[in-house]
């Protein structure tokens, strides 16, 4: 009569001990049974439990000897309803993609940024205002066109994470902080990788947003390109929340992958928060994918770290970019 | 078991297959090779079982030292038989087993079974071997399962091609769900603690090292094959990841629950870890990426794997994912309620009539999911 609710998919019965154990056991799996629904009906006694157990078989039923057992089973049943459920859908490419002929040229190994950056315009990333320089004076002239504050970054295919070793600065407010920061940067990289080479200094407008994401795909060799999504900057390490799929993706694959984060809420606007621009991370996200497909095995691994996002209707920025090729 | 990739299937000049997987899986007859009286040997086993379970086709038990084993002429050369056998079983020790498989390929036999282990899960000598091994499987076109496999049960053809001793029993059972294992052991053990469950599987295939039939060329054939009605995949390495997903979403399109067990979750996830990507993502969260996108079910543990596929064939759904929950007792309604709202599967809202029927048997504040039935009026 439970089990014969509209609203019940499936049943957990758990037989503690009770009088006439054996043949209420049995009536309660013939009744499992009967019902058309799946139900898990574990027996938790030991050797006490061993008629009813038998009753369970007797009647056609699995019986489960523990909670969990019978918890996993319901829980793979549920996965299985919710991947059938999951509609399918064929990404189809964005129009305007340029694919083979923006990387033709690419050397293999470590890109350098301004490499990344002319390969994701090229796919339609919106990218922050950077300028180029190779001294600290540049450094300080380029800030000066760009309007502070600004950020530094050393720009250099030896070091993989800049800002571990203090080679990235935000927030700079005037030419001479420019300088002495570019300054400071030479003189660290010195000590901590005398062998990296230093090809000169990134200055980049300072974006402001609501949230930091990574988008970072890379080559499996087994099933092409993966991509992983979630919050970035220094908490992807932490929270390690991450959304994986295989590329290239639909928007509405994007959508499914935020909404399965942990941390989703903070996408859809925790705590009064304004809602982030999710339309524009799924763009950004579908654009990267249909790159990395384009790439195919030359790609080793591609990486925004952070896409910088602002509320609903303000877009995305991807500041920090790093690639290697093969 | 170690996973190995090989490139022999790449090769150019491959011998076209001489048997399909059907006639592998459903042989009308079959070799012993080191065929033997004793049941404590391997093939003493092989035969023992062969016969008790019933094998209809032709039994060629193979030994030099023998004129008849178990009741059966025996041959002296598998080239001695009077027709090339379908499918031949090697119970024959490591280092013999190159030239026994170059003699099976040579008498034409169509698919050989390899249960010897020392091969690319046994360093380099063994790699050397299962070397020898694919290349005699792709000129001749003998197809190889194995080596470091466990055999074949295949009960609706009364076969089994197995040392196991889980195949002490009088009977085999039968049933939809199809499994495929790399690992023998672990397919015998889900084979009986199925068996014990009361879910007969239709087939129990060990594959072991892949060395020439791969998970993927089973997995194809049952997806296609209207009597599996649900496919129990253990994976230790896939031998082509395209080919895989291909093959899950034939399952999906045909409407079949694939369900796997894959190990490799806690391997690290790239060696030389240079970018978050790649520590984020590693080979098995592609995997279940994949997974997820082609509706493969991933299981922890093989028997609740096989349970699970059990149910979704009789209750094919869709359903609600409203659960109900009913025990003897507030401890077992109280510790069930928990853990399925800490997985994340609701406890279904009754209906009225069906609140309304409860409170007749039981006291009010029992009335509801989950009921305890310990509150009876």
């Amino acid at each position: 009569m439970l089990l014969a609710d509209p609203e019940v998919g499936s049943g957990f019965a758990v037989l503690t001990s009770m009088p006439f154990y054996a043949r209420r056991a049995g009536l309660i799996a013939a009744a499992a049974r009967d019902s058309g629904k799946p139900v898990a009906i574990v027996v938790t006694p030991g050797a006490a439990g061993n008629p009813a157990r038998h009753a369970i078989r007797e009647a056609g039923m699995i019986c489960f000897d523990r909670f969990e057992e019978g918890l996993s089973v319901l829980r793979l049943i549920a996965d299985h309803d919710a991947l059938t459920r999951m509609p399918r859908d064929r990404p189809s490419r964005p129009a305007g993609l340029p694919g083979k002929a923006a990387f033709a040229g690419l050397v293999p190994g470590p890109q350098a940024e301004s490499e990344v950056r002319r390969l994701l315009s090229g796919y339609g990333v919106s990218l922050v205002g950077t300028r180029q320089a190779t001294s600290a004076e540049e450094a300080a002239n380029a800030a000066r066109e760009i309007g502070f504050p600004v950020a530094l970054k050393a720009v250099s295919r030896d070091i993989m994470h800049k800002s571990d070793l203090g080679m990235v600065r935000l927030g700079l407010r005037d030419a001479a902080a420019v300088t002495e920061a570019a300054s400071e940067m030479l003189a660290r990289a010195r000590v901590a990788i005398p062998n990296a080479r230093i090809e000169g200094f990134a200055v980049q407008e300072m974006v402001r947003g609501e949230a930091e994401v990574i988008v970072g795909i890379r080559h499996d060799s087994e099933f092409g390109p993966i991509l992983v999504l979630g919050l970035g900057g220094i908490a992807v390490e932490i929270l390690r929340d991450i959304a994986v799929a295989a590329a290239p993706l639909s928007r509405t694959a994007v959508h499914r992958m935020i909404a399965g984060l942990r941390t989703a809420p903070l996408f859809f606007g925790a705590r009064g928060r304004p809602p982030l621009d999710t339309e524009a991370i799924a763009d950004v996200v579908e654009r990267v994918s249909w790159l990395a497909a384009d790439l195919g095995s030359r790609l080793v691994d591609l990486e925004i770290n952070p896409l910088i996002v602002g509320t609903r209707g303000t877009g995305a920025v991807a500041v920090d970019l790093r690639a290697t090729l093969r | 078991m170690k996973h190995v990739l090989h490139t022999a299937q790449a090769a150019a000049g491959k011998a076209a297959p001489r048997i399909d997987i059907g006639r592998i899986l459903h042989p009308r007859s079959v070799a012993v090779l080191g065929a033997s009286d004793s049941i404590d040997k391997f093939g003493g086993r092989i035969m023992h079982f062969l016969i008790r379970h019933g094998f209809a086709g032709d039994i060629y038990p193979i030994n030099p030292r023998r004129k008849e084993i178990a009741g059966r002429p025996a041959f002296e050369r598998i080239a001695a038989v009077p027709a090339p056998p379908d499918v031949a079983i090697l119970a024959v020790p490591t280092g013999h087993l190159v030239q026994s498989v170059e003699e099976a390929a040579e008498a034409g036999v169509g698919c050989a079974v390899i249960i010897a282990t020392g091969f690319a899960e046994a360093g380099e000598d063994g790699e050397q071997r299962q070397a020898s091994l694919v290349r005699i499987a792709s000129e001749s076109g003998m197809r190889i399962v194995g080596p470091n496999c466990m055999g074949l049960i295949v009960p609706h053809h009364r076969m089994a091609l197995c040392s196991s001793v889980v195949l002490n029993t009088d009977t085999l059972g039968d049933g939809s769900i199809s499994l495929v294992s790399q690992s023998g052991a672990l397919m015998v053990s889900i084979f009986d603690r199925a068996k014990t469950d009361g879910i007969g599987l239709r087939y129990g295939i060990s594959l072991g090292n892949q060395s020439d039939l791969e998970i993927c060329d089973f997995l194809e054939y049952l997806a296609d094959e209207p009597e599996t009605a649900a496919i129990c995949l253990y994976i230790e390495g896939l031998m082509n990841g395209a080919r895989f997903r291909a093959a899950a979403a034939r399952c999906r399109a045909s409407g079949k629950p694939l369900l796997a067990v894959k190990t490799g979750r806690t391997e690290a996830g790239v060696a030389a870890v240079r970018s978050h990507t790649a520590s984020l993502a590693g080979s098995f969260e592609a995997f279940a990426a994949v997974c997820r996108e082609e509706g493969v079910v991933l299981a922890t543990d093989p028997d609740d794997m096989v349970r699970a596929a059990h149910f979704l064939v009789q209750h094919p759904g869709p359903r609600p994912p409203g659960i109900a929950v009913i025990s003897g007792s507030g401890g077992g309604t109280g510790i069930a309620s928990d853990r399925l709202t800490e997985l994340g599967m609701p406890l279904a809202a009754l209906s009225p009539t069906t609140s309304a029927a409860l409170e007749k048997m039981l006291l009010a504040p029992q009335a509801c999911n989950p009921v305890d039935l310990g509150g009876r009026r």
